[in-house]
Protein backbone atom coordinates (compact mmCIF):
# COMPACT_ATOMS: atom_id res chain seq x y z
CA UNK A 1 0.00 0.00 0.00
CA UNK A 2 2.63 2.62 1.17
CA UNK A 3 4.83 1.38 -1.97
CA UNK A 4 2.15 2.43 -3.85
CA UNK A 5 1.95 5.69 -2.86
CA UNK A 6 5.54 6.21 -3.15
CA UNK A 7 5.79 5.31 -6.64
CA UNK A 8 2.45 7.70 -7.64
CA UNK A 9 4.62 10.00 -5.58
CA UNK A 10 8.00 10.03 -7.74
CA UNK A 11 5.53 9.16 -11.19
CA UNK A 12 3.96 12.66 -10.07
CA UNK A 13 7.23 14.46 -9.54
CA UNK A 14 8.75 13.31 -13.37
CA UNK A 15 5.93 13.83 -15.32
CA UNK A 16 5.54 16.79 -13.78
CA UNK A 17 8.84 18.12 -14.41
CA UNK A 18 9.49 16.60 -17.65
CA UNK A 19 6.28 17.73 -18.80
CA UNK A 20 7.42 21.33 -17.85
CA UNK A 21 10.17 21.05 -19.84
CA UNK A 22 8.69 19.39 -22.92
CA UNK A 23 6.24 22.75 -22.68
CA UNK A 24 9.37 24.72 -22.69
CA UNK A 25 10.91 23.07 -25.52
CA UNK A 26 8.05 23.27 -28.20
CA UNK A 27 7.85 26.64 -26.92
CA UNK A 28 11.61 27.12 -27.89
CA UNK A 29 10.92 25.16 -31.01
CA UNK A 30 7.88 27.81 -32.24
CA UNK A 31 10.13 30.73 -31.29
CA UNK A 32 12.62 29.46 -33.83
CA UNK A 33 9.90 29.38 -36.49
CA UNK A 34 8.75 32.80 -35.64
CA UNK A 35 12.34 34.00 -35.78
CA UNK A 36 13.12 31.96 -39.38
CA UNK A 37 9.45 33.68 -40.76
CA UNK A 38 11.49 37.13 -39.38
CA UNK A 39 14.09 36.53 -41.22
CA UNK A 40 12.89 35.64 -44.68
CA UNK A 41 10.58 38.94 -44.23
CA UNK A 42 13.61 40.80 -43.08
CA UNK A 43 15.39 39.45 -46.58
CA UNK A 44 12.17 39.85 -48.49
CA UNK A 45 12.14 43.28 -47.71
CA UNK A 46 16.08 44.08 -48.37
CA UNK A 47 15.81 42.63 -52.02
CA UNK B 1 30.30 31.62 -21.88
CA UNK B 2 26.68 32.36 -23.07
CA UNK B 3 23.29 31.71 -21.01
CA UNK B 4 22.59 28.61 -23.06
CA UNK B 5 25.98 27.23 -22.88
CA UNK B 6 25.60 27.98 -19.22
CA UNK B 7 22.14 26.45 -19.12
CA UNK B 8 23.81 22.85 -20.93
CA UNK B 9 26.59 23.00 -18.35
CA UNK B 10 23.91 22.92 -15.65
CA UNK B 11 21.43 19.86 -17.61
CA UNK B 12 24.65 17.81 -17.53
CA UNK B 13 25.34 18.74 -13.99
CA UNK B 14 21.43 17.44 -13.65
CA UNK B 15 21.73 14.52 -15.99
CA UNK B 16 24.55 13.19 -13.55
CA UNK B 17 23.38 14.01 -10.06
CA UNK B 18 19.76 13.42 -9.98
CA UNK B 19 20.51 9.15 -11.14
CA UNK B 20 22.90 9.25 -8.18
CA UNK B 21 20.43 11.04 -6.03
CA UNK B 22 17.70 8.69 -6.61
CA UNK B 23 19.91 5.64 -6.37
CA UNK B 24 20.84 6.94 -2.85
CA UNK B 25 17.25 7.58 -1.85
CA UNK B 26 16.53 3.57 -2.69
CA UNK B 27 19.51 1.78 -1.91
CA UNK B 28 21.67 3.78 0.64
CA UNK B 29 19.00 5.36 2.69
CA UNK B 30 17.33 3.46 5.28
CA UNK B 31 13.78 2.37 6.07
CA UNK B 32 12.28 4.68 8.36
CA UNK B 33 10.34 2.75 11.17
CA UNK B 34 7.22 4.18 11.06
CA UNK B 35 6.33 4.98 7.84
CA UNK B 36 8.30 2.75 6.22
CA UNK B 37 9.14 2.99 2.32
CA UNK B 38 6.70 6.12 1.87
CA UNK B 39 8.92 8.50 3.90
CA UNK B 40 11.29 8.02 0.98
CA UNK B 41 8.75 10.89 -0.96
CA UNK B 42 10.39 13.62 1.70
CA UNK B 43 13.86 13.55 -0.16
CA UNK B 44 11.96 15.18 -3.02
CA UNK B 45 9.30 16.77 -1.32
CA UNK B 46 11.90 19.41 0.46
CA UNK B 47 14.18 19.84 -2.03
CA UNK B 48 11.00 20.89 -4.22
CA UNK B 49 9.57 23.03 -1.49
CA UNK B 50 13.02 24.63 -1.04
CA UNK B 51 13.55 25.71 -4.40
CA UNK B 52 10.17 26.79 -4.42
CA UNK B 53 10.43 29.31 -1.98
CA UNK B 54 13.94 30.15 -3.80
CA UNK B 55 11.76 31.16 -6.86
CA UNK B 56 9.28 33.00 -5.04
CA UNK B 57 12.36 34.52 -3.35
CA UNK B 58 14.25 35.16 -6.58
CA UNK B 59 10.97 36.76 -7.87
CA UNK B 60 10.43 39.12 -4.81
CA UNK B 61 13.98 40.81 -5.51
CA UNK B 62 13.61 40.84 -9.33
CA UNK B 63 9.78 42.56 -8.48
CA UNK B 64 11.57 45.35 -6.47
CA UNK B 65 14.59 45.70 -8.91
CA UNK B 66 11.80 45.82 -11.76
CA UNK B 67 10.18 48.90 -9.97
CA UNK B 68 13.36 50.68 -9.19
CA UNK B 69 15.26 50.11 -12.71
CA UNK B 70 11.91 49.54 -15.24
CA UNK B 71 14.43 46.84 -17.23
CA UNK B 72 13.06 44.62 -18.95
CA UNK B 73 15.80 41.65 -17.93
CA UNK B 74 14.47 42.39 -14.24
CA UNK B 75 10.54 41.16 -15.72
CA UNK B 76 12.17 38.35 -17.48
CA UNK B 77 13.45 37.31 -14.10
CA UNK B 78 10.29 37.86 -12.56
CA UNK B 79 8.28 35.65 -15.36
CA UNK B 80 10.87 32.77 -15.32
CA UNK B 81 11.26 32.39 -11.27
CA UNK B 82 7.44 32.32 -10.69
CA UNK B 83 6.35 30.16 -13.34
CA UNK B 84 8.93 27.89 -11.61
CA UNK B 85 8.01 28.47 -8.21
CA UNK B 86 3.91 27.62 -9.45
CA UNK B 87 5.18 24.24 -10.78
CA UNK B 88 7.29 23.00 -7.88
CA UNK B 89 5.17 24.43 -5.80
CA UNK B 90 2.09 22.14 -7.29
CA UNK B 91 4.45 19.27 -7.14
CA UNK B 92 4.99 19.56 -3.67
CA UNK B 93 1.44 20.09 -2.64
CA UNK B 94 0.67 16.66 -5.04
CA UNK B 95 3.34 14.89 -3.33
CA UNK B 96 2.78 16.46 0.49
CA UNK B 97 -1.25 14.64 -0.55
CA UNK B 98 0.44 11.16 -1.62
CA UNK B 99 2.73 10.91 1.25
CA UNK B 100 -0.43 12.17 3.81
CA UNK B 101 -2.88 9.92 2.46
CA UNK B 102 -0.86 6.38 4.05
CA UNK B 103 0.34 9.14 7.35
CA UNK B 104 -3.06 11.06 8.21
CA UNK B 105 -5.15 8.93 6.89
CA UNK B 106 -5.78 11.66 4.48
CA UNK B 107 -5.00 13.59 1.29
CA UNK B 108 -5.69 16.93 2.44
CA UNK B 109 -6.32 18.38 6.17
CA UNK B 110 -6.68 22.68 7.08
CA UNK B 111 -3.54 22.05 8.98
CA UNK B 112 -1.63 25.41 8.97
CA UNK B 113 1.39 24.32 6.90
CA UNK B 114 -1.16 22.76 4.21
CA UNK B 115 -3.12 25.86 4.26
CA UNK B 116 -0.44 28.59 3.91
CA UNK B 117 1.01 26.68 1.41
CA UNK B 118 -2.32 26.24 -0.75
CA UNK B 119 -2.49 29.85 -0.26
CA UNK B 120 0.77 30.62 -1.86
CA UNK B 121 0.46 28.59 -4.93
CA UNK B 122 -2.85 30.22 -5.19
CA UNK B 123 -1.32 33.79 -4.57
CA UNK B 124 1.68 32.49 -7.10
CA UNK B 125 -0.74 31.07 -9.37
CA UNK B 126 -2.75 34.44 -9.94
CA UNK B 127 0.53 36.20 -10.55
CA UNK B 128 0.39 33.83 -13.81
CA UNK B 129 -3.01 34.53 -14.73
CA UNK B 130 -2.27 38.23 -14.64
CA UNK B 131 0.23 38.38 -16.73
CA UNK B 132 -1.67 36.39 -19.58
CA UNK B 133 -4.54 38.90 -18.83
CA UNK B 134 -2.99 42.31 -19.04
CA UNK B 135 -1.45 42.82 -22.93
CA UNK B 136 0.32 46.55 -21.89
CA UNK B 137 3.95 45.17 -21.14
CA UNK B 138 4.79 47.85 -18.35
CA UNK B 139 1.47 47.91 -17.09
CA UNK B 140 1.79 43.80 -16.67
CA UNK B 141 5.14 44.16 -15.63
CA UNK B 142 4.60 46.57 -12.79
CA UNK B 143 1.64 44.79 -11.71
CA UNK B 144 3.56 41.48 -11.54
CA UNK B 145 6.35 43.06 -9.13
CA UNK B 146 4.59 44.40 -7.12
CA UNK B 147 1.83 41.09 -6.72
CA UNK B 148 5.45 39.50 -6.53
CA UNK B 149 6.35 41.65 -3.47
CA UNK B 150 3.04 40.93 -1.50
CA UNK B 151 2.87 37.33 -2.02
CA UNK B 152 6.94 36.91 -0.48
CA UNK B 153 5.18 37.67 2.59
CA UNK B 154 3.14 34.20 2.79
CA UNK B 155 6.76 32.76 2.28
CA UNK B 156 8.31 32.85 5.89
CA UNK B 157 4.72 32.41 7.08
CA UNK B 158 4.71 28.81 5.12
CA UNK B 159 8.30 28.50 6.86
CA UNK B 160 7.30 29.14 10.31
CA UNK B 161 3.44 28.04 10.26
CA UNK B 162 4.41 24.59 11.65
CA UNK B 163 6.32 25.78 14.46
CA UNK B 164 3.96 28.68 15.35
CA UNK B 165 0.83 27.24 15.10
CA UNK B 166 -0.29 23.85 16.49
CA UNK B 167 0.22 21.45 13.52
CA UNK B 168 1.01 17.74 12.29
CA UNK B 169 3.32 19.01 9.51
CA UNK B 170 6.67 17.42 11.08
CA UNK B 171 9.39 20.22 11.39
CA UNK B 172 12.93 18.74 10.62
CA UNK B 173 15.17 21.69 10.19
CA UNK B 174 15.29 22.91 13.50
CA UNK B 175 17.26 25.80 15.50
CA UNK B 176 19.20 23.62 17.15
CA UNK B 177 19.30 20.22 15.46
CA UNK B 178 18.24 18.67 12.29
CA UNK B 179 15.63 15.34 12.88
CA UNK B 180 17.31 13.01 10.92
CA UNK B 181 19.66 9.66 11.11
CA UNK B 182 23.44 10.94 9.28
CA UNK B 183 22.46 8.41 6.25
CA UNK B 184 19.23 10.10 5.51
CA UNK B 185 20.80 13.87 5.80
CA UNK B 186 23.66 12.93 3.46
CA UNK B 187 20.63 11.26 1.13
CA UNK B 188 18.93 14.89 1.42
CA UNK B 189 21.64 17.19 0.63
CA UNK B 190 22.77 15.02 -2.27
CA UNK B 191 19.11 15.77 -3.25
CA UNK B 192 19.08 18.97 -2.35
CA UNK B 193 22.23 19.77 -4.55
CA UNK B 194 20.37 17.63 -7.48
CA UNK B 195 17.39 19.78 -7.20
CA UNK B 196 19.63 23.04 -6.97
CA UNK B 197 21.49 22.62 -10.00
CA UNK B 198 18.00 21.40 -12.06
CA UNK B 199 16.55 24.69 -10.47
CA UNK B 200 19.50 27.02 -11.84
CA UNK B 201 19.32 25.17 -15.49
CA UNK B 202 15.70 25.53 -15.68
CA UNK B 203 15.91 29.16 -14.38
CA UNK B 204 18.55 30.24 -16.73
CA UNK B 205 16.94 28.52 -19.79
CA UNK B 206 13.53 30.21 -18.77
CA UNK B 207 15.33 33.63 -18.65
CA UNK B 208 17.02 33.13 -22.43
CA UNK B 209 13.13 32.16 -23.58
CA UNK B 210 11.48 34.97 -22.09
CA UNK B 211 13.77 37.26 -23.70
CA UNK B 212 13.94 36.29 -26.62
CA UNK B 213 10.15 35.96 -26.89
CA UNK B 214 9.83 39.22 -26.38
CA UNK B 215 12.70 40.14 -28.61
CA UNK B 216 10.56 38.13 -31.08
CA UNK B 217 7.43 39.63 -30.45
CA UNK B 218 8.77 43.25 -30.64
CA UNK B 219 10.15 42.71 -34.34
CA UNK B 220 6.63 41.27 -34.96
CA UNK B 221 4.80 44.54 -33.67
CA UNK B 222 7.30 46.97 -33.55
CA UNK B 223 6.41 49.89 -31.33
CA UNK B 224 5.86 53.43 -33.10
Amino acid sequence: MKDTFLIIAYMAIWIGLSGYLATLAYRQKKLSLRIEILNKRFKAEEE
Amino acid sequence: MTTTNRSSLFAGATALLMPVAIGMIFFYAPLEKTMGSVQKIFYFHLPLAFSAFLSFFVAFVAGIMYLRTRRQIWDARLAASVEIGVVFTTLVLITGSLWGKPIWNTYWTWDPRLTTSLILWFIYASCLILRSAVEEEGKRATYCAVMAIVGFVDVPIVFFSARLWRSIHPVVIRSDSVGLESSMLITLLVCMVAMLTFWIGLYKFRVSLQLQEAAANELLNPKN
